[in-house]
């Protein structure tokens, strides 16, 4: 027992039987029991000794990786015996410090006596068996057949198939779709009513329903191409871009807060890059350039040597708030490197899934187990993002970010503040003289008054003991103040109490200092990323992606499976900044990229169709799906990259044709035939988002405001458990100008499958669970909709309840309702009015039955905001 | 009353035109919410008529495609964690160190540190609670614990677990979820996946916090992470509504209710009728708000207390001072269990485990709070013959220091701390596993956490490497890469 240097014969012996029963384990950092390899000494030969021995050389044929390799030995024999330290060679070596070489730095004791003890004890290992050499960190060696893999090849451009039904076939989308169907016996459902396909588009496209309005002037559009003129117009409204951004703040990961720790610190200056991915929306930003924006914004012009910043520099520094969406727990004070890696972690898998569509995150500890992507690789690819996320020189969430000034303007604002300070530092003077002053006043005046005289000496100490705060007065002022002058008190607003023109002069010198620093110039400091200067840090491999193993040291490069020959990406530094991000957003926007315009269109597919032509939007690798219509895809990535990577032309192309403006009717034989819709016979129908919902419920009952950008609206913790937003112009925004606070996760989103941004969400779920309906029928947000509603439709038509029914129908369901809808309606209205007025008995007035009228129509405009035809779109 | 049965004999017209009728004979059953009423009433409240619904309702599940089954004969069908956050001290309550009380107020000894790296913390620290053995088996018990003692032979102690994370954060996701990470599914929401509901008229997965104080990092303490959402765990209050919305927030008569009620599934009934489609889809939400409808009459039942004897109230607690809170919950758990509720959490207030100052007082308040309604749910289970098929699992997120922290208190303590099991296929009467004689490591029989998960989906059928989760092109499972080792000798 001595042999391994416990000394306490109960505990000792109680490890060695545990070790000889295989229970103790050194998987428990910080908590090691017993002297294994693993756990004490790996790390330290990891550390020292690898460099040399194991991992880019074996010097003396010796590799220090593994225990097996220790005991193979190199050159000179096996490098330990067992029990033996006294014959094993190391621990000879090291302790007459051979070893490491003296420049590098001897081991320290507690490492010699920790190798030495561990070797002395039989040189156990914690787990039953030793991992074989990692082959990982060897080049990964991607074969013919990796490199053949359909997504990893360049799309391929194929002539438009024949088919029977060309009457049908309005875009190349069509013809692709329609071969298919064809070739199954199947073809399209019909076109769809205008009524429907206007729901369909407005909430598809703006995310609300169409106005009674929309409606009437929609229905009334005789021209021949009224619905291509509809789509431009939706497109060129401002409320596209207010639901087409959601969709990418999605995939971005977006958050207004840090999220992790139980804190879950806010984010305040978060919303600019929501801003900016709505105005890009809007201006229909060519996706190219919205790729290399996000990634590389503050790369993409020599803003820092700029006179002042352009509006063009603030939108693409803007843009950069793409890569600081991840989970951040760090702040300052909170730098423990696990975080750390976790934060570029995360980061990774947000870039991975989002441009790549590949889930290369999975390379973190190991090469990807179904796809083409060696553990180097993914280090590689994390290089690129190192200089501005360096572990080594980590600025915490609230810190990182970027001061929204040129280096002129800085240096200007600088300057400016300096001067501002000056005054403020000469008002402050001044005030303190002015105290000081009527404080020996106020002193000589209370002497008057107590003792009749002044003795100018002790004024002198009496000023000086009550010129310092209570806390800071030694024993003789305090003796001073309580023999003379136990009560008095001369703080400032003592003074001012006393002495007008004390107060006057005060207030005016406080009024200057305020006004001064009101002065001062404060740069915005973006939620940005840039790079921290010009010189990179050495990148590592991460052994089992432990940030306490780094292993070989890797290049900036792309994947191999996706490098073309031999050229690797291009970098050139600008000026503080290494130029990494922007030359891999420039690989990724090259058209040959066979990755990003194919993830892309996937992604507008899946939005307007239901389901994406690869069915997993973020997974095109092996583990993913393969596409339904790999044809049609490459037509789409191509037709993307050729119209100058504009998302709108993409949308019109998609909406303008025929399987986008078919019915969702039902067909037996489809049915049978294509039971989940994959050859898109019929157009599938959904239910709306979270936050369609929302804003629907709003929108129709006449509540929504549309106001855009800017801070965020702030959500309200209750104490019932719920989180709501307040019933007022801000909190009766769009769903996307919410806080989106992790922690705090709108009740009603939360309950319909918003995503809560654990790192980002490529693809959301739909559940259906009873706490919607709970939350619909008696939650206070639709409860207070439907009284508005109610309201609406009882002010908006004069007549009937017929007409009011038609209008509701037409505002709710933009179309009209069938007469036993009507028929319905009118009972029920009737039914529920008669349940309230019983209430009242024989005595109800006419006041009464008003209020029965209204609470009739508020319970009948509650269920036609629970209708599942509200919810979904057909 | 004519009205009504007009709007019936509409219904059925309608429902027949379209001929709806075979499609949806399941999703419009009951219909009318006055008929679930009325079956409410009629049903009672007897504990042998609960077990005939639930035969029936499981009968109904195993026709449910979403319902699994088991993977083999589970010994539980329901499990009740009592979670003790904030991390009890295990010296104090359930793990007898006298070793520790004979160095009391000396440093850790050189043979200790010599092995461990210790961060900055005071001098060992004893318990003043005395240890006496329980029950049949003898096991020990901190004087702190005399109503859990006297469950003691039904109690399994598992003195050896240990976790891997000090900050309650990440050891709350590692107790919950498995792994240090935020954005796992917790242990409920798994069985929930895994085993659907036993009642359709509640949710299979129920937390029962304080309703003033929410645990740290709220709802992802039940957070169903990237299973689908409906996994997730409905939070039911012990005061006030239990559900949030149950009630309407703006109270509106029965009669209107049913109204409303059929008003809104007739127009989803003939749009259904229209869009074939999505039919299932459809349903699906339609009868979601049946449930809903459901749990408006039967959630407030299921916790409605008045309907217990004055002697129950007692034994649990309720009414007193100190344990009124926790009993409360403990009661609702077993007449949730009782109803088919799978899988039931109960927080305490806050993190009132966390004891870094006056660790003695502290503990000795924690346990007057929840020792007697833990026992008195042991008990209880056991009489009402529930016991064999209700897990019940104690036990906080971490353990605390043997050594003080300022003067009086105790750290977070992650390499050794102390649990119990009971009921559900677990042998009682025993202590499994040991930590060395100053209560720092578990040393013998160590328990890692997805040991213990592994055993709880044991007993409940589930084998924890056949419970997967399809995810980004891997299949997750509860205990993830970790080697899970069943324990076995905690199993009857």
């Amino acid at each position: 027992m001595s042999r391994i240097g416990l000394r306490s014969s109960h505990y000792g012996a109680v490890l060695i039987a545990l070790a000889a029963a295989g229970w103790l384990t050194a998987d428990e950092p910080g908590g090691r029991s017993l002297i294994t390899f693993e756990a004490d000494i790996a790390p330290i030969l990891e550390a020292r000794c690898v460099k040399c021995h194991g991992q880019d050389k074996t010097d003396g044929g010796l590799d220090l990786r593994r225990r097996f390799t220790i005991l193979k030995g190199g050159d000179t024999g096996a490098a330990i015996v067992p029990g033996k330290p006294d014959e094993s060679l190391i621990v000879r070596r090291i302790e007459r410090g051979e070893m490491p070489p003296k420049d590098e730095g001897r081991l320290d004791e507690r490492q010699r006596s920790l190798i030495r003890r561990w070797v002395a004890g039989g040189a156990p290992l914690a787990n039953p068996r030793e991992l074989p050499l990692d082959d990982a960190e060897a080049a990964h060696r991607v074969s013919e057949t990796d490199r053949r893999f359909w997504s990893f090849q360049p799309p391929v451009r194929t002539p438009l198939p024949a088919v029977t039904g060309g009457d049908r076939v309005r875009t190349p989308i069509d013809a692709f779709l329609l071969a298919r169907l064809e070739a199954a016996g199947l073809s399209f459902n019909p076109d769809a009513s205008r009524d429907v396909l206007l729901r369909r588009l407005c909430l598809d496209l703006h995310g609300l329903p169409p106005t009674p309005n929309d409606l009437e002037q929609f229905l009334a559009d005789d021209r021949a191409d009224a619905y291509e003129q509809l789509v431009n117009r939706l497109l060129a409204s401002p409320r596209y871009g207010e639901r087409w951004a959601r969709h990418w703040l999605d995939v971005a990961g977006y958050a207004d807060s840090d999220g992790y720790l139980a804190a879950d610190r806010p984010r305040p200056e978060a919303w600019r890059y929501r801003d900016y991915v709505i105005q890009a929306h809007n201006d229909d930003v060519p996706f190219d350039r919205f790729v290399s924006e996000q990634l590389a914004g503050d790369e993409l012009s020599d803003w820092r040597r700029a006179d002042e910043l352009t509006p063009e520099m603030t939108r693409q520094l803007t843009a950069t708030g793409f890569l600081r969406t991840a989970l951040d727990p760090t702040y300052p004070g909170y730098t423990e490197p696990n975080e750390i890696h976790q934060v570029i972690s995360d980061t990774m898998q947000i870039v991975g899934t989002t441009f790549l569509g590949l889930t290369i995150h999975c390379a973190r500890c190991h090469s990807h187990k179904f796809d083409p992507i060696s553990h180097r690789d993914y280090y590689s690819l994390q290089a690129f993002f190192l200089p501005a996320l360096d572990p080594a020189r980590w600025q915490p969430s609230e810190v990182r970010g970027i001061v929204m000034a040129t280096d002129v303007q800085a240096a200007r604002i600088r300057e400016h503040n300096q001067k501002a300070d000056e005054r403020i530092n000469y008002l402050n003077a001044a005030l303190g003289d002015l105290v000081a002053r009527f404080r020996k006043k106020r002193i000589a005046d209370e002497l008057v008054a107590t003792r009749g005289a002044v003795d100018p000496a002790l004024l002198e100490k009496l000023t000086e003991a009550l010129a310092q705060p209570v806390e800071k007065r030694n024993a003789e002022h305090k003796s001073l103040v309580a023999r003379h002058v136990p009560t008095l008190a001369v703080a400032e607003p003592d003074l001012a109490a006393r002495y007008t023109d004390f107060k006057e002069e005060a207030e005016r010198l406080r009024a200057a200092v305020a006004a001064e620093q009101a002065l001062r110039r404060q740069p915005v400091v973006l939620r940005g990323l840039a790079d921290l200067d010009d010189r990179p840090p050495t990148a590592r491999l991460l052994i089992r992606g432990d940030y306490t193993k780094p292993g070989v040291t890797v290049e900036t490069a792309v994947p191999e499976v996706l490098r073309n020959g031999d050229e690797s990406v291009v970098i050139s530094a600008g000026y503080k900044t290494t130029g990494r991000r922007l030359a891999l957003a420039r690989w990724l926007t090259e058209p040959s990229n066979p990755l990003t315009a194919r993830v892309q269109v996937n992604r507008l597919w899946a939005h307007h169709f239901g389901r994406g032509l690869v069915p997993t939007l973020a997974n095109f690798g092996r583990s993913g799906v393969a596409p339904s219509h790999p044809e049609l895809l490459d037509w789409l990535a191509i037709e993307f990259v050729r119209s100058g990577w504009s998302i709108k032309a993409m949308h019109r192309l998609m909406v303008t044709s025929t399987a986008y403006r078919q019915t969702s009717a039902v067909d037996t034989a489809k049915l049978a035939a294509d039971p989940d819709n994959v050859l898109l016979g019929v157009w599938q129908p959904r239910r709306v988002e979270g936050e369609v919902l929302r804003d629907s419920v709003l929108a129709v009952a006449g509540k929504l405001r549309d106001r855009m950008f800017g801070p965020a609206t702030p959500v309200v913790a209750q104490s019932d458990g719920s989180v709501v937003t307040g019933d007022d112009d801000a909190g009766n925004r769009r769903s996307i100008y919410l806080l989106v606070r992790r922690s705090q996760h709108l009740t009603m989103f939360d309950l319909f499958d918003t995503p809560m941004m654990e790192v980002n969400c490529p693809q959301r779920n739909i559940s259906t669970v009873p706490m919607q309906a709970l939350v619909m029928l008696h939650g206070p947000f639709t409860e207070r909709a439907a009284v508005a509603l109610a309201d609406r439709i009882q002010s908006a038509t004069p007549g009937d309840d017929s007409t009011r029914i038609d209008f509701a129908w037409r505002l709710m369901f933009a179309r009209s309702p069938r007469a036993s809808e009507t028929q319905l309606l009118l009972q029920s209205l009737a039914a529920i009015e008669q349940d309230h007025l019983a209430a009242r008995g024989d005595a109800a007035t006419d006041v009464d039955r008003i209020a029965a009228r209204r609470a009739a129509w508020t319970q009948i405009a509650l269920v036609l905001l629970n209708t599942n035809e509200f919810v979904y779109i057909h | 009353m004519p009205r009504q049965s007009q709007q019936s004999r509409y219904l059925t017209d309608l429902v027949s035109r379209r001929d709806l009728l075979s499609r949806s004979a399941a999703g419009f059953a009951g219909i009318a919410l006055a008929s679930l009423l009325a079956e409410d009433q009629a049903r009672g409240e007897s504990v042998s008529e609960a077990r005939a619904a639930r035969v029936r309702l499981a009968a109904e599940d195993q026709a449910r495609p979403e319902a699994a089954s088991p993977h083999y004969a589970p010994k539980a069908r329901a499990v009740i964690q009592l979670f003790q956050h904030g991390g009890p001290s295990h010296m104090d309550t359930l793990d007898p160190k006298p070793e520790l009380n004979d160095r009391n107020g000396q440093p850790m000894p050189k043979y200790f540190t010599d092995l461990v790296k210790l961060t900055a913390h005071g001098n060992l620290l004893g318990t003043p609670y005395k240890f006496r053995p329980a029950g049949q088996c003898g096991v020990e018990y901190s004087e702190l614990l005399p109503h859990t003692a006297s469950c003691a032979d039904d109690i399994a102690i598992v003195r050896s677990m240990w976790t891997e994370h000090n900050n309650h954060e990440q050891a709350l996701w590692m107790m919950h979820t498995g792994r240090i990470v935020s954005g796992r599914p917790t242990v409920g929401a798994w069985v929930s996946y895994a085993l659907g509901s036993e009642n359709h008229n509640l949710p299979s997965y129920v937390v029962l916090r304080n309703d003033s104080s929410l645990p740290t990092d709220g709802a992802r303490n039940w957070s169903s992470g990237f299973l689908p959402p409906r996994y997730q765990g409905t939070h039911f209050r012990h005061s006030g509504e239990p559900v949030l919305y149950l009630q309407p927030t703006t109270p509106a008569s029965e009669n209107t209710q049913r109204l409303r009620h059929e008003l809104l599934q007739t127009l989803n009934a003939e749009h259904a009728a229209q869009h074939a489609r999505m039919a299932s889809d459809l349903e699906a939400r339609i009868a979601s708000y049946e449930l809903a409808g459901r749990m408006q009459v039967h959630a407030g039942a299921a916790l409605d207390l008045t309907r217990e004897t004055q002697e129950t109230l007692d034994l649990y607690g309720v009414n007193q001072p100190k344990t009124d809170s926790y009993g409360r919950r403990c009661l609702m758990a077993r007449r949730l269990v009782e109803r088919g509720v799978r899988f039931v959490q109960i927080f305490v207030e806050g993190q009132i485990w966390d004891t870094h100052a006056k660790n003695a007082e502290g503990t000795k308040n924690c346990c007057e709070q929840t020792d007697k309604p833990a026992a008195a749910l042991i008990k209880d289970l056991k009489r009402r013959g529930l016991l064999d098929s209700v897990l019940v699992v104690w036990g906080g997120e971490f353990g605390r220091t043997p050594v003080s922290q300022s003067g009086d208190g105790r750290d977070h303590h992650k390499q050794g701390f102390s649990l119990w099991l009971a009921g559900g296929g677990i042998r009682g009467g025993q202590a499994f596993g040991s930590t060395d004689e100053l209560g720092y490591h578990a040393v013998e029989n160590r328990v890692k956490i997805a040991d213990l998960h592994a055993t709880m989906l044991h007993l409940l059928g589930l084998d924890h490497r056949q419970l997967t989760y399809h995810l980004h092109g891997r299949d997750e499972r509860l205990t993830d890469v970790y080697d899970a080792q069943l324990l076995s000798p905690l199993l009857a």
